[in-house]
């Protein structure tokens, strides 16, 4: 990792004005500002390319505009997948309305700049098909900058070609519930081209967050994902954690990863529960309904509600685990994953279960070009989990294998979700089983209030404290949540927060779906769409 | 409808709020955290014994009568559930479920009830399993009065 840093450093740390930031990452600033004239645009592609070639930085992570009142800049993050070294370059874009897709290097960029267009008044200069606003109602905002050819399918015979027509599925209907509105055209049980738009809960996150009040962030956070109400909160209390470094107990660690592992065996039985549901397996379906609710009654020992409940404060949990909470876990994760083992035989043995999912296979380089992480990258077979690469609280200590797929089809996605489920009880068992002694609080630091503790109450006085946590700093912090990597970029200045924006894996996911199903049959393609597992709430924030 | 006098045309009206709130056929706005509270009713859940077991499956909405709506509300949504309110079947009910549908509150969102009529609103963010199924179960003794039926009234 240090000699991929030195190399980098000798490199382009000359030309580039660069600044080592956090453990395992480095940022640059290019020195351009648009429009490129000719000898400024190949730097541009040169370093991008070289940074892809020489320096391994295959995926592109997040992507986010920054203004600063009437400037604007491009925050690009890479990750090297091999090393877990992530760089961070920053291209200042000036006051121009323009700037260049990287799409054609980095096919994940599209995700990230189509977003960045729904939110901000700026537009990509090439590359893009559309450029409609997705995320407003349909006629409302309309802004096309020029006409593109329509993308035509290579292969198309004849004789199908009568049949096709335009269906729309969707929003509300199975199996898009609700997540996003899809027009399939299709002949013959065939998928030619696919249309997708989302935007059904875009609530404007981002943006609130920098109207509220610093301690209300919290409450936001907990409704980031309509999954789990762990990850998110839990990425914005160690951002904050990490930039004041506060410490945080043994305990409050420990139950911290025991939530994660949790939330995460929820998510992936939810999961199960769907898919095993609308392809009409209703007796599997109705067993991964009744381990689901073993989950949501420890939620309810817990925090009295199976939803959206506080559970980190500053430096630490917001309360300690009530009597007798652990053993009940233990005895439902030991019941859970004996449940599991004659489920997922009956599953093997089934001929239709099978044949139904053995479709759309990824292989590992797409799905690493698209950006992918996660679950859906495991099941492509690359062996990447944030957990063992860069462990942090007791992931060092317990063991637990990463199940990876062959082929990334339905089935392969099915399969490392099972898994991954039974890996994650066998961490709750074994952190449970050692439990640290001590409190589950610290509270000599600044963000600590008593009245974090309660809830409901009004935070106006007494929180002079949260003044002292900002500084002029920009960060980027990433946990491994249980539908892949969740970011968050945080810059703020004396004055408060400046700029915050979310890396959703689900958003990346949403884009990835049409190069998986083109050309695939339609039935399977609806499957697909459920066993990408797209947070709706998250991806459209 | 509590008519003291029972003839043939009062026993008919009766018999149909009676027919429909047994067999009540709802579709679900989702996609969010309400979503999965109510996904649970169709769960082997005890407390949810008397709830439909399909709730959860979306048919047609063309063969619905009540929509169940969570989650926020923007321009685009807005639209969608405008067109699929008048897809229902009449006579309509709606029912808020939620925070966010009842007020826009945490988000600052469009209000459900600023541009369709709103039979129930459930509160909570999310709403109990209990208070969703007091919900439907008001709805229900709601529709078997024959009350609500606001398209029904305006025709007469």
């Amino acid at each position: 990792m240090h000699k991929l840093r030195d190399e980098l450093f000798k490199s382009f740390g000359t030309d580039f004005q660069s600044s080592f930031s956090s453990h395992g990452s480095l940022a640059f600033n290019l020195p351009l500002t648009f429009p490129l004239d000719r000898e400024e645009t190949t730097i541009y592609e040169d370093f991008f390319f070289r940074l892809k070639d020489d320096f391994g930085f295959i995926m592109l992570l997040d992507l986010t505009l920054e203004t600063d009142g009437s400037k604007k800049s491009l925050v690009y993050q890479f990750l090297n997948l091999e090393v877990y070294f992530r760089l961070q370059v920053r291209v200042d874009i000036g006051e121009g309305q323009f700037f260049a897709s990287l799409a054609s290097l980095y096919p994940s960029a599209q995700a990230f700049e189509e977003d960045i267009c729904q939110h901000e008044d700026i537009y990509i200069s090439n590359g893009l098909k559309s450029q409609q606003r997705v995320l407003l109602a349909q006629g409302k905002k309309k802004v096309k900058i020029k006409e593109l050819p329509k993308y035509e399918l290579p292969l198309r015979p004849e004789s199908e070609a009568s049949e096709k027509k335009w269906q729309r599925f969707g929003p509300y209907e199975s199996p898009f519930k609700g997540k996003a509105r899809a027009d399939f055209l299709h002949g013959n049980g065939k998928v030619f081209d696919i249309e997708m738009e989302r935007g059904l809960h875009f609530r404007n996150f981002e943006k609130q967050t920098l109207k509220k009040d610093f301690f209300h962030l919290t409450f936001l956070f907990e409704r980031l994902s309509l999954k789990d109400c762990v990850f998110a909160p839990l990425l914005w209390v160690e951002t904050m954690e990490e930039r004041l470094k506060i410490e945080v107990p043994d305990k409050a660690r420990a139950l911290r990863m025991v939530w994660m592992e949790l939330a995460r065996s929820e998510n992936h039985l939810l999961f199960l529960w769907e898919l095993t549901h609308d392809l009409g397996f209703f007796a599997e379906a109705s067993v991964f309904a009744e381990l689901l609710e073993q989950i949501y009654h420890l939620y309810n020992l817990y925090a009295g509600k199976t939803q959206n409940f506080p559970l980190f404060n500053f430096g630490g949990m917001v309360k300690a685990a009530p009597l007798g909470w652990g053993t009940e876990t233990l005895e439902a994760a030991k019941y859970i994953f004996k449940v599991l083992e004659d489920v997922d035989g009956e599953l093997h043995r089934n001929s239709r279960w099978m044949k139904e999912t053995q479709d759309f296979p990824m292989s590992a380089t797409t799905a690493i070009e698209l950006g992918i992480t996660g679950p859906n990258l495991r099941a492509c077979g690359v062996n990447f989990d944030s957990r063992k690469s860069r462990p942090r609280y007791f992931y060092d200590d317990v063991e637990f294998e990463v199940p990876l797929g062959i082929d990334g089809t339905t089935y392969d996605r099915f399969l490392v979700r099972l898994h991954e489920l039974k890996q994650s009880l066998r961490i709750i068992n074994q952190v449970l089983d050692h439990l640290p002694a001590g409190d589950y609080l610290n509270k000599n630091h600044v963000l600590y209030n008593p009245l974090l503790e309660k809830r409901g109450v009004d935070f106006e006085n007494g929180f002079s404290g949260a003044q002292e946590a900002f500084r002029k700093e920009e960060s980027f912090t990433m946990v491994e949540s249980s539908e892949g990597q969740l970011g968050l970029y945080l810059k703020t200045d004396e004055s408060g927060l400046k700029h915050l924006h979310i890396r959703s894996s689900s958003l990346v996911h949403f884009y990835s779906y049409p190069t998986l199903v083109r050309g695939g049959s339609i039935n399977g393609a609806l499957t697909a769409f459920q066993s990408l597992n797209i947070d709706p709430w998250e991806m459209d924030r | 409808m509590e008519a003291s006098v029972i003839n043939s045309k009062s026993f008919l009206a009766r018999m149909k709020s009676w027919s429909r709130a047994e067999l009540m056929s709802p579709f679900i706005v989702g996609g969010n955290c309400c979503t999965r509270e109510l996904a649970r009713l169709s769960g082997p859940n005890p407390q949810a014994a008397n709830i439909r077991e399909d709730l959860i499956d979306n048919k047609a909405a063309g063969s619905c009568d009540v929509l169940i709506v969570s989650g926020v509300i923007n321009e685009k949504s807005q639209a969608y559930l405008r067109e699929l309110y008048e897809s229902l079947m009449e006579p309509r009910y709606v029912m808020a479920v939620g925070m966010c549908t009842a007020s826009g509150a945490l988000f600052e969102t469009i209000p459900l009830d600023s541009f369709l009529p709103v039979d129930i609103y459930i509160g909570g963010c999310p709403p109990t399993l209990e208070s969703l199924i007091a919900g439907i179960e008001k709805m229900r003794s709601m529709v078997r009065r024959g009350e609500g039926q606001r398209e029904i009234h305006a025709q007469a």
